[in-house]
């Protein structure tokens, strides 16, 4: 007994430096964040107490933040439904051997490995309305009438961002979905075979419910990775024209290091934080279910 | 023995652990400034910070002769140097002086409405009482209002800028177009040059300061430079009829084709590449651009461009009155040990530099005496000819304006551009 606290105690002691440190860079800067956003505050000189008046302001008043969420939203649900199924499919097909399958995985995962700065200005050439890639395809089809400046126009400009990132990340999801559907036992694969299950059952009734917890992480990278979506948008847009393809973070960027409202930008971050950790708690629980089932086999 | 063993490790690891967290949390020990007086001949280490990081910058290379010399000649001052990228930078100097701002006694920054928030904030220190020994005298008059808040001289001008109207002479003539010298000639051009396929005067939009540059082109020369500088320093308001013109006139130029149709998806960059590649008749740019129409590798208008003077109108703006003037310079931290000495650099760098930079095209200098012009590129020869009957001057708003209001203006702007905003709801954005 005496020894079994002991080590209690020991394994508490070690585990207090990681503790502190990751309070001290994660959880703190939280509360300091969510403390600064009740001040007016424009980085130097005096801090005024407002109370609650820039999170009042975040949510009533601030059309463009709102649809900045809308943004977020959007592009969370461009990567749920677009991006997480191609690679799915993708991981599916690579994982059942194909020829050059090596070759195929490498190709798929080269996005990811190159840095957005470069993937950002690839497709600002491709979306350019002069000299653009898309347009002069559409015109060598004969349909200019479609033609226009991607960016630059308020229908098309956020669009054009989400497709870069939704793009990007396909080879990452397929990547870490791979690994788990190698990670599933063959015998189950022989089993069904034998039952005579064809490749859509596999999938639907083997692969696709013992890939739950990968899954998941999938998912909640993708969601969260759509909510604090920083890159594309500033390197291509920039937020606008007239904040149409503004994201929260983006719009968080312009209040902090433009506008100087370190008060209204900091309560803009806590936000964020705030959405992103609510969204995580929300998918753990729809996943739960779904999981034990796939540890249960 | 063993769990005695066990113990110590625990203790000392834990132990390590505390003191480096303890030692992480006050890095703010200034320890090169302390470290100095105790010296026998008394060294003075001199922190320098400014925004030239780049190794083939011209600025930079000015800069590091110049630094060079000031510490031959006083060999009591050892002067240490940091740079960091423009947009870094900032960040940078709003972190440092957030905090206590110990690491830094000389460094670069714009005046105007930028510096405003340290001036207001007491960071900085006012060299009135530094530049009684005849500074003064040697400075052109009139270039210290981007440095002065509440009647203190803060900074001393380096070199100026200028907004000029470059025209490709080559596409005017080919086009029979006549390079505009009123607004109505620069309507008439752009929609002639718009009909044949060539795009009139290139902006990057994308780039608010870069739209604002031709609304606030417009808007010297409807409202005049002396209530658009009483507005930008908050003494008036935003109620001239001008400026509602000013935005119409925009309006007028971008329905006419002007900018072309993707000018809100072009940045400043770009905008500068396609008039350096021949393929934009127009330009409205600041004097540092005469350089790259030169020495830019990919530059096809070497001998093509001609700088014209922003189009007058039959609004309040005289011809003598320019866009441009004094806003970058170096700055003296209020809280640095040794006020005298960054006071006396802070004279001699800005001085040294305004000349240099005024000797390679690169801007004009703010301080009298004779500049060598014999290496200047003869578009700048041309602005200098033309600035030379300045009677007025307005900076650009995004320098002046504080950073919230430059914020909104640029954004307004933008919307103009788009045709967001009618000119009524433009001056609303800015009353």
């Amino acid at each position: 007994m005496n020894s079994l606290i002991y080590t209690k105690k020991s394994i508490a002691v070690f585990l207090l430096p990681a503790l502190a440190i990751y309070c001290a860079i994660v959880i703190v800067p939280i509360f300091i964040t969510a403390y600064f956003g009740l001040f007016e505050y424009n980085g130097m000189g005096s801090m005024d107490f407002i109370g609650l008046d820039n999170y009042k302001k975040l949510f009533l008043d601030d059309e463009v933040f709102r649809n900045g969420i809308l943004n977020s939203l959007k592009l969370a649900g461009a990567s749920l439904f677009i991006q997480l199924p191609i690679a799915l499919v993708l991981a599916m097909i690579l994982a059942k051997g194909v020829r050059f399958e090596k070759f195929y995985r490498t190709i798929y995962f080269i996005p990811v490995v190159i840095s957005s700065m470069v993937i950002g200005q690839l497709w600002l050439r491709i979306l350019n309305g002069d000299y653009g890639l898309l347009n002069a395809i559409l015109n060598s089809l004969g349909l200019e009438k479609y033609a226009m400046v991607w960016l630059g126009d308020e229908r098309t400009a956020f669009a054009g961002t989400v497709v870069p990132v939704v793009w990007q990340y396909v080879g990452y999801h397929m990547l870490i979905m791979y690994a788990g559907i190698k990670s599933i036992p063959t015998d189950i694969y022989e089993a069904a075979k034998i039952d005579g299950a064809n490749n859509i059952q596999t999938a639907f009734r083997i692969t696709i419910p013992l890939l739950m917890p990968v899954l998941k992480v999938c998912v909640t990278f993708a969601l969260v990775g759509s909510l604090r979506a920083f890159d594309f948008v500033y390197i291509m847009t920039g937020g606008g024209p007239f904040h149409a393809s503004d994201v929260p973070s983006t719009i968080m960027y312009t209040n902090l290091f433009r506008k100087g409202a370190y008060g209204y930008g900091s309560a803009q971050a806590f936000f964020i934080i705030l959405e992103c950790l609510l969204l995580s708690l929300i998918i753990q629980s729809l996943f739960k279910k779904s999981e034990d089932a796939a540890s249960a086999i | 023995m063993k769990q005695l063993i066990k113990k110590a490790v625990c203790f000392v690891l834990t132990g390590a652990m505390i003191f480096s967290l303890t030692a992480c949390a006050k890095p703010n020990t200034p320890a090169a400034a302390e470290q100095a007086p105790a010296a026998a001949e008394e060294k003075i280490t001199l922190n320098v910070w400014h925004q030239w990081s780049n190794d083939t910058n011209d600025l930079r290379k000015i800069y590091t002769q110049a630094v060079e010399k000031y510490m031959a000649e006083h060999s009591n001052v050892v002067i240490k140097t940091d740079t960091l990228d423009t947009e870094a930078y900032k960040t940078k100097i709003n972190t440092a002086f957030a905090s206590n701002s110990a690491d830094v006694d000389v460094f670069y920054y714009w005046g105007g409405g930028k510096a405003r928030k340290l001036v207001e904030s007491g960071k900085l220190l006012a060299l009135d009482d530094y530049v009684k020994d005849g500074t003064m005298d040697k400075i052109l008059p009139g270039s210290t209002t981007a440095f002065t808040y509440n009647g203190k001289v803060y900074s001393l001008p380096m070199f100026s800028w200028n907004m000029v109207l470059y025209c490709n002479k080559e596409i005017f003539e080919t086009n029979s177009v006549k390079i505009p010298e009123t607004y109505d000639e620069l309507l008439d051009a752009c929609k002639k040059l718009s009909a044949k396929g060539v795009l009139p005067l290139v902006v990057g939009a994308k780039d608010g300061w870069n739209a604002a540059f031709v609304y606030e082109a417009l808007a010297l020369r409807e409202v005049g430079a002396e209530k658009i500088n009483g507005y930008l320093s908050g003494s008036a308001k935003f109620d001239d009829p001008g400026y509602a013109e000013a935005a119409r006139k925009l309006q007028e130029l971008t329905a006419a084709g002007a900018f072309g149709k993707s000018t809100l998806a072009t940045s400043h960059d770009e905008a500068d590449a396609a008039f350096l590649a021949g393929k934009a008749a127009m330009r409205l740019m600041g004097s540092w651009f005469a350089g790259a129409v030169y020495t830019n590798k990919d530059s096809k208008v070497q001998d093509k461009v001609v700088a014209a003077k922003i189009p007058m109108s039959a609004g309040n703006g005289s011809a003598t009155e320019f866009k441009g003037g004094f806003i970058e310079s170096f700055w003296v931290n209020g809280n640095t040990a040794h006020k005298e000495e960054s006071a006396a650099f802070c004279k001699y760098i800005n001085e040294v530099m305004g000349k240099a930079a005024a000797e390679n095209s690169m801007g004009f200098a703010g301080w009298k005496g004779d500049i060598d012009t014999s290496k200047l590129n003869p578009l700048t020869l041309a602005i200098a000819d033309q600035v030379k009957t300045q009677t007025g001057s307005v900076l650009a708003w995004d320098t002046s304006l504080d950073e919230a209001a430059t914020v909104t203006h640029l954004e307004a702007v933008q919307a103009l551009f788009g045709n967001k905003l009618t000119p009524e709801k433009f001056v609303e954005a800015h009353q």
